[in-house]
């Protein structure tokens, strides 16, 4: 196996693993202090890009909890 | 296979889903399972016997899964220093930012290497003639497997002295 170096593909898939899981606690932050700052889901929505659908049904029932 | 696992066994699978909780982390993979054996006291002692220092592995591991599935080695390679990350966040949404932001509720899934370490654990008790599978057998199936776990016990212990502490401790 390669050293653990820049080029080494699995280094590289670990930071692709890690990434993905930085920016779903970078979501879930970001969206319950937006709600507490009384943001409507629409405004959230068009900020991340995706339906209002989609974010409401992702993290209503984290804020809940 | 569950049937056949020691109430010590049983309990270091649920300790590692605990470590794996309070580190964050979305999975449960061998470096928590590792974690959890290395509290009990039948492991502790195949280290001693192989004259490796379990409190210097625990410290690594424990360093190793604070940052739950964010892996800072990985994420330093493509440049993301997930010290200043942490540190921005928790100075915006507060202390353990970080951590907060895992899902609430969600459950660690066991990882496959962990896994993979159970059904090896299972191996080394048949090859080992023992009818339950305990803690040592645990243990083993870390040091076969090709894991997280395994890979950082490689840096502080001779494995092939701890396989054998391990089989003599199964054997006892």
């Amino acid at each position: 196996m390669a050293d653990a170096t820049g080029d080494d593909p699995v280094l590289g898939l670990r930071a692709v693993r890690s990434l993905r899981e930085l920016v779903e606690r970078l979501e879930v932050l970001q969206v319950d202090r937006a709600r507490q700052l009384g943001m409507p889901w629409q405004q959230i929505a068009e900020a991340l890009g995706v339906t209002k659908q989609a974010v409401h049904q992702k993290h209503r029932r984290a804020k809940g909890l | 296979m569950f049937e056949r696992f020691t109430s010590q066994a049983r309990t270091a699978v649920s300790t590692a889903l605990t470590h794996a909780r309070d580190a964050g982390s979305g999975s449960c993979d061998t470096r928590h399972l590792l974690l959890a054996l290395l509290d009990g006291s039948g492991v502790r002692a195949a280290f001693w016997d192989a004259d490796a220092n379990a409190s210097e592995c625990v410290a690594a591991v424990q360093a190793a899964v604070r940052g739950g599935s964010l892996d800072a080695e990985a994420l330093a390679s493509i440049g993301v220093d997930l010290h200043v990350v942490s540190a921005r966040l928790d100075a915006v949404f507060g202390p353990d930012a970080l951590r907060r932001g895992v899902r609430q509720g969600a459950r660690p899934r066991v990882a496959a290497d962990v896994k993979k370490a159970l059904q090896l654990a299972l191996r080394e008790a048949v090859r080992l003639r023992d009818r339950s599978i305990d803690t040592h057998h645990l243990m083993l199936g870390v040091l076969r497997a090709d894991c997280p776990g395994r890979r950082i016990l490689a840096r502080y212990v001779h494995l092939d002295l701890l396989r054998e502490a391990l089989e003599g401790r199964a054997a006892a």
